[in-house]
């Protein structure tokens, strides 16, 4: 059993790196978590929360001149529409379309609805 | 229980053949469909749930966005998406999958679509271990000819057993201490994302590297696409 999983070990360490360097590499922060969030549970406070977190988590990304992975711009503009502000709401989905093309109608709609 | 140790030896050499021999007559994965439909964006739709479990829909879902993009597509937030679909009449996934590509189309613009079921989802105790399971099943459609382009089943599974070496006291024991630690930390997520990895990830019949991923022109090139 033991000698397999050593076998198993090393082949999974010869595997790995190879697979891990050169995927895109984005730093996720909450939005993982976020999405949890708001698939099981809304009460007011817990949007608010999660806003916070994730406006904070882009900021950081800021500073650090990274851009933020597909849809979280679209997330978090979904949540400050929810919460009535429809101002940070077109900022961000702006910032999603800027980001990746691919959002364009998705993002324009909503921009309509807003 | 009293017959399992005598048994163990030959099940698990019964179990490496069958891994033999299934890679052996396997045929080798066709891309042909997801290479000429390359799609640059997926919409994941909300999975069909067959489980017993209230969260595993959800639960999925939160997992499912990282891998996709991390493979090089973009992806569309997958709770505003959920959220609106049920906003505008479709209460559940169900309903979500029988959209028409049409109308997926004119809303989302994406270029495929995922459909996905999981099939098993979260911790089964017994007497002596649990088991977390995870299981999923998904296909990839492309929006503008409805062919679908990839499909992909895979498994994970993680048991309170792993690395216990502590006899049967050892596993009673185990088994006690990892209900009360799972029911504070779900494992679950943590097997979905196993499992997730396992479907898109793998190098045998996984998505090959989209157009945001560093390899996609080799991918393409090994399938005789040269990108211009």
């Amino acid at each position: 059993m033991r000698r397999r999983l050593g076998w198993t070990a090393l082949l999974l360490a010869a595997l790995l790196p190879a697979a891990a360097c050169s995927s895109p590499r984005y730093d996720w922060g909450p939005y993982e978590d976020s999405v949890l969030a708001v698939e099981l549970d809304f009460r007011e406070q817990q949007l608010m929360d999660e806003i916070a977190a994730l406006e904070e988590h882009i900021h950081q990304l800021q500073l650090r001149d990274e851009v933020a992975p597909p849809g979280m711009h679209a997330h978090v503009g979904y949540l400050q529409y929810l919460a009535g502000d429809t101002g940070a709401a077109a900022r961000h989905f702006e910032a999603e379309k800027a980001l990746y093309p691919q959002s364009t109608v998705f993002m324009d709609g909503l921009l309509k609805r807003i | 229980m009293r017959t399992a140790p005598p048994l163990r030896r030959p099940t698990l050499l019964c179990a490496l053949l069958l891994v033999v021999t299934a890679c052996a007559s396997r045929e080798p994965y066709d891309y042909g469909p997801l290479v000429s439909h390359m799609p640059g964006s997926i919409l994941v739709l909300p999975p069909l749930d067959e489980t017993p479990e209230v969260e595993a829909a959800e639960g999925w879902l939160a997992t499912a966005t990282r891998p996709l993009v991390e493979r090089g597509y973009y992806v569309f937030p997958v709770a505003v998406v959920h959220r609106m679909m049920r906003e505008n009449g479709l209460p559940t996934p169900h309903e979500m999958h029988q959209v028409s590509l049409t109308k997926l189309a004119e809303i989302f613009d994406p270029d495929a679509v995922l459909y996905v079921t999981v099939r098993e989802w979260g911790t089964s105790y017994e007497v002596l271990a649990s088991n977390t399971r995870v299981s999923v099943e998904a296909r990839l459609v492309d929006t503008a000819t409805g062919t679908e382009i990839w499909r992909g089943t895979a498994v994970a599974v993680k048991s309170s057993n792993d690395g216990n070496q502590g006899g049967l006291i050892g596993a009673m024991v185990g088994a006690v201490v990892n209900q009360v630690v799972t029911s504070a930390i779900d494992p679950t997520p943590d097997v979905a994302r196993q499992c997730n990895a396992n479907l898109f990830l793998n190098s045998w019949d996984g998505l090959l590297p989209g157009p945001l991923h560093p390899d996609h022109a080799e991918a393409m090139a090994e399938h005789g696409v040269v990108l211009p």
